[in-house]
């Protein structure tokens, strides 16, 4: 549970950043080269290296070199336990609106 | 040391109730109602209770889930009744700070019942419960993501 937590903390960690979200969110249409990934984003080599790093310990994404490119693919696993943890506040609140319709549907016992 | 990060979501719910407006807004002035159908039903181990149904006033609530000490205090910012209720709470877990949000619950009359309107804009702080991107990007991201999971499912 402490190991899926700190998971977590990084996926999130990773997502809270609008040029990392940007590189998720290229990576999910298809793998990528590094400079394919630094293409739209106005940010040095370097600094993309920097983020793709970020996204590597979160194990969103995975990238290995091939001859004298780096490929960058998506690891589409890492995000189910976020999935799970997005719904969380809106499933209980779900649930307590259904228990308000029971709630509602008993007899009035009052007035 | 904790990595700081703040992570933002709104969120919509909606239910109609075979009940009138006055009925579902009383189930949310009511202390002893409102403690019967939420409060008590999270399933939470509840140690206190309170709340102060007036603009201005404050709910709190002290209760332990999974060995964790749980407290949440939500103050009224608007109330018109059988109407609308808006209030702002922020929730701990321990001694983390984990969440401070802004929730409307809006009631509108649907024939002989009620349609409710449930929103919450939540800030997600430090990770602590990573709920939350429902930011555009993010969705659109874990909806395609689904989609090639979905495609991948089907041709393993």
């Amino acid at each position: 549970m402490l190991n899926q937590g700190a998971t977590l903390d990084r996926v999130f960690q990773a997502l809270a950043d609008p040029s990392r979200r940007a590189m998720v969110e290229r990576l999910s249409r298809g793998p990528a080269s590094v400079s394919e990934l630094a293409q739209p984003l106005d940010m040095t080599l370097a600094g993309v290296v920097q983020h793709l790093q970020v996204l590597e310990a979160s194990g969103l994404v995975r990238s290995e070199k091939i001859g004298r490119v780096r490929t960058c693919r998506i690891e589409p696993s890492a995000l189910t336990p976020a999935e799970e943890w997005i719904g969380a506040r809106r499933s209980s609140w779900e649930h307590r609106l259904d228990r308000l319709g029971d709630f509602l549907a008993e007899p009035e016992q009052r007035k | 040391m904790t990595e700081r990060s703040a992570i933002h979501d709104t969120f919509v719910i909606e239910r109609s109730y075979d009940a009138s407006p006055a009925r579902v807004f009383a189930a949310f002035a009511d202390p002893e109602s409102k403690n019967r159908w939420m409060v008590n039903g999270d399933g939470w181990g509840t140690e206190n209770y309170q709340a102060d149904f007036r603009v201005g006033g404050y709910e709190k609530y002290r209760g332990t889930h999974e060995g964790m000490v749980v407290s949440m205090e939500s103050r009224y910012y608007d109330i018109v009744p059988n109407e609308r209720i808006v209030w702002a709470y922020d929730m701990h877990f321990g001694d983390d700070r984990i969440s401070v949000s802004l929730t409307s619950v809006e009631l509108f009359p649907e024939g002989s019942g009620t349609r409710l309107v449930f929103t919450e804009h939540d800030t997600f702080l430090d990770g602590h419960e990573a709920v939350g991107p429902r930011e555009e990007g993010t969705k659109q991201l874990l909806e395609s993501l689904a989609a090639d999971l979905e495609r991948q499912a089907v041709t393993n």
